[in-house]
């Protein structure tokens, strides 16, 4: 009974304390709105208060879920697996798309370029997303090397959008000849933007890779944990929540039973060092 | 210029207004479009240069912070936002060492490259800088084609209103100007009118206006109807002594000084009566000189003028008059006749009593002589013939100048009927006038009575015919009147085809014992002229190649 009734007063102040969901603008910048609404259809479906925290970058994101700045957050795979060697945080759900929780690495250019390959890009301007983001940075950085390159000698010039989006629209205005991106905001920004995504064209796919997950620190109580996978997986079938992951480009957020960033895990593992150290 | 200056003089007032409102809105309309588009281009380039300035300025902090951390997207994205409006079609951030940081032409300025610095007037930089001095260049393209088009709405607009305004002040001023001028055309037309003389065109005429040229047109009016009234004061005034000369019988003539008429009391205004007397008078030169010379006073010329059929005496005066010649013309004909006559009379009677007296005594010595001449004393009876007739002759002789001596006394005056008389003298003379196969045409009043000698009437009558008949032809036509004349007296003409009497011989007619004839005693026509005289009347003979009239006025009733 004391146990019971300690177990309760933990809840209230449990309760007491908002959740914080961490975004990046990496991948959904273009539709801050919706996500304010993701974190509404969240917090009604799970009962608990939410509260959005943006963050610059992927290094920001992994400092917040590391100090606990955040409870949960919506990363790139590549954050997750360098955030998981130093802050207990586990995947609570996946993107889904066309019935799979994988996605690609696209190089794209202008569309009237020549460019066929991303080892075509050879002296030109290239424009990575964020350092972090593994659809963004980390795989063409590793393609390059295992072709024999490093991107910082390779490419004339590597600019960062820390925006998938911004990296098709650098692509589109001209003001980079190529552009590595998440295809999952590829096909979404070319139902948003067509007329801006016709001015591009995917030269080369990558993956596929596991999806950017969603993250949740360990210590935050596993009955929220539940009731928050429960409510990003009743979004598909909620009428308002379709609406927000069509914004998105997502089918439905699930927790696969077998996933992996291994392939993610060792391609850092490989850079690691002519990158960012 | 010229020619539009002659043109511009030649239009209507209305018009020369309309014009130069035309020419004043369109050279305003030019004058304020010109500063309206440098002052717009002006301000236009001062709001781009400030807008750009500001946005810099508000970002100045992120954009040095982008260039140290050498963020080129952000950096990018930032000249995009400035670059993505009307004002401006590119801008670049170059850094100081003329490399191009970011450009939005990105097909042309890629990042890294030298950038070549435009020499446009259409460029905009702004310096960047920062703790150490410049750390970029901004140079913006401003979107002149766009700017050129806001410019020239904005003109248009301006421009459009203007010229509404123009137009409505045109429009106005051509009202205005209309109003006006059709009140000075009315009152040009009333000038005319005035001018014409046709002063019932002239009245006064309301105007809605109460304005300057409104109060001209009154008193112009006014001073019209004061005219008009003076005017006809003074026609009248003229009229008046225009009738009162006209009925003088002295012409006036007034002339310049080289005697051309330029006046005259009679009409027509200069009339036939004058052209001879000025030239008569014009003939004399030694007048002429005096009249030169005169400066005051007046010259007098007494002038006879041989008319058609009767001279004519008149008096010339003449006299200057400011810088013309006041030049009269008296008709003294009937004074100077008057005086012929009275000393014609005076003659006649002096002459008719040494006649009287001569007769008789040659009477009283002739007679008894003839008693005693007895049969046998008679040489021959051839000397008898001759004697008896030249005792006849010498009886006649001197019976005629006792006719002449004594007319018929006026106490031998009675009330008789002229035509008796005429018809009388008309059986007694049948015989001569059938004889010279002549004719007699006669018209009288044949009621007409008066108080005279019917022996000298008849005296008068049978030595007209006679002198008629001797001065006729073969198939000539006497003609005889009779009428009343002037009140109180009647005329008898006596009139001949005859061949005429030459003006030297008519002046003498009147004289006793002149005679053209070779047994004439030259008493006949004198006799006619004493009874003529004696009974108050007026003898005026008009003689021509047409033939001789004797014109004879008596009173009816020369007592009355």
């Amino acid at each position: 009974m004391r146990m019971a009734l300690l177990l309760f007063l933990f809840i209230l102040c449990a309760s007491a304390q908002p959740l914080r969901f961490g975004i990046t603008s990496v991948a959904i910048k273009d539709d801050l709105f919706a996500v304010r609404e993701w974190a509404n259809f969240l917090e009604q479906k799970s009962g608990l208060e939410i509260q959005v925290v943006f963050a610059k970058n992927y290094d920001e994101i992994r400092y917040l879920l590391e100090n606990g700045g955040v409870d949960f957050a919506y990363v790139c795979g590549a954050t997750y697996i360098e955030t998981k060697e130093s802050a207990p945080i586990e995947v609570l759900a996946l993107p889904f798309v066309y019935q799979e929780a994988t996605y690609e690495s696209l190089v794209i250019a202008a569309a009237n370029s020549p460019f066929e390959s991303l080892l075509d890009f050879e002296n030109a301007h290239y424009a990575f997303s964020d350092p972090r983001s593994n659809s963004g940075a980390i795989v063409p950085i590793y393609t390059l090397r295992e072709a024999g390159y490093n991107y910082r000698h390779f490419f004339k010039r590597v600019i960062y959008t820390y925006d998938h989006a911004e990296s098709i629209q650098a692509v589109a205005e001209g003001f980079v000849d190529g552009a590595s991106v998440d295809s999952i905001v590829y096909e979404n920004f070319r139902n948003i933007h067509p007329q801006i995504a016709d001015r591009v064209r995917v030269v080369e796919r990558f993956g596929p890779f596991t999806t950017t997950p969603i993250v949740v620190r360990q210590s935050v109580d596993r009955a929220h944990r539940n009731a928050l996978l429960l409510a990003l997986e009743q979004m598909s079938q909620d009428p308002q929540g379709r609406k927000i992951l069509e914004r998105f480009g997502i089918e439905r957020f699930a927790k696969p039973e077998h996933y992996n960033y291994d392939e993610i895990s060792e391609m850092i593992q490989r850079i690691r060092g002519s990158v960012w150290e | 210029m010229g020619v539009i200056k002659r043109g511009f003089y030649r239009l209507s007032i209305v018009s020369k207004i309309a014009a130069t409102l035309f020419l004043i809105a369109t050279l305003s309309i030019l004058i304020v479009t010109l500063l309206h588009i440098w002052q717009t281009k002006h301000t236009i380039d001062s709001l781009v240069r400030d807008f750009i300035a500001v946005n810099i300025e508000g970002s100045e902090d992120m954009i040095i912070k982008s260039i140290f951390a050498d963020d080129r997207w952000a950096l990018y994205k930032f000249v995009k936002s400035i670059s993505d409006n009307n004002f401006v079609t590119e801008i670049g951030l170059i850094a100081p060492d003329n490399r191009v940081i970011v450009h939005t032409d990105t097909a042309r300025w890629r990042m890294d490259s030298v950038f070549g610095w435009p020499a446009k007037p259409d460029w905009i930089e702004i310096e960047l800088s920062g703790h150490d001095g410049v750390v970029g260049t901004f140079v913006v393209r401003k979107n002149s084609t766009h700017l050129d088009g806001l410019i020239m709405q904005i003109i248009q607009r301006g421009v459009g209103i203007f010229l509404l305004l123009s137009l409505l002040s045109i429009a106005a001023g051509v009202f205005i100007s209309g109003r006006i001028v059709g009140r000075l055309k009315v009152l040009l037309s009333h000038i005319d009118a005035i001018l014409d003389k046709k002063w019932e065109k002239v009245g006064s005429v309301h105007f809605d206006e109460q304005d300057e040229i409104t109060r001209i047109l009154d008193a112009f009016y006014e001073m019209a109807r004061e005219l008009q009234n003076h005017i006809q004061k003074l026609g009248e005034t003229n009229h008046f002594y225009h009738e009162i000369l006209s009925q003088i019988d002295t012409t006036i003539l007034i002339c310049d000084l080289r005697f051309k008429p330029l006046f005259s009391n009679k009409t027509p205004a200069i009339d036939d009566r004058i052209d001879p007397a000025l030239e008569a008078l014009l003939a004399d030169r030694k007048l002429l000189g005096q009249i030169g010379a005169l400066s005051d006073g007046t010259l007098q010329k007494e002038l006879r003028l041989q008319g058609r059929l009767r001279a004519k005496n008149l008096v010339a005066t003449v006299a200057p008059l400011e810088d013309r010649l006041l030049i009269t013309f008296a008709n003294i004909t009937r004074v100077r006749e008057l005086e012929e006559q009275f000393l014609t009379a005076q003659t006649l009677s002096l002459v008719g009593q040494l006649s009287a007296a001569l007769a008789h005594e040659l009477k009283n010595l002739i007679v008894p002589l003839r008693l005693l001449l007895s049969d046998e004393e008679v040489p021959s009876p051839e000397d008898l013939r001759i004697i008896r007739t030249t005792t006849d002759k010498l009886n006649r002789l001197i019976t005629g100048f006792l006719n002449f001596a004594k007319p018929p006394s006026q106490d031998e005056r009675n009330w008789v009927r002229l035509a008796d008389l005429i018809d009388e003298t008309q059986s007694l003379l049948a015989g001569r006038l059938a004889g010279a196969h002549l004719h007699l045409s006669i018209s009288l009043d044949r009621d007409l009575k008066a108080n005279l000698s019917a022996k000298g009437f008849e005296i008068v009558l049978i030595n007209l015919l006679l002198n008629a008949i001797d001065a006729s032809s073969p198939g000539d036509t006497l003609s005889v009147s009779l009428f009343s004349s002037e009140s109180g007296r009647f005329r008898l003409s006596v009139a001949d085809e005859g061949s005429g009497i030459e003006p030297a011989i008519l002046e003498r007619i009147h004289e006793p014992f002149f005679t053209t004839k070779t047994d004439g005693t030259g008493l006949g026509l004198s006799t006619v002229y004493r009874i003529v005289y004696d009974m108050g009347g007026q003898i005026d003979v008009k003689s021509g190649s047409e033939g001789t009239c004797f014109d004879i006025e008596i009173p009816i009733d020369k007592e009355l």
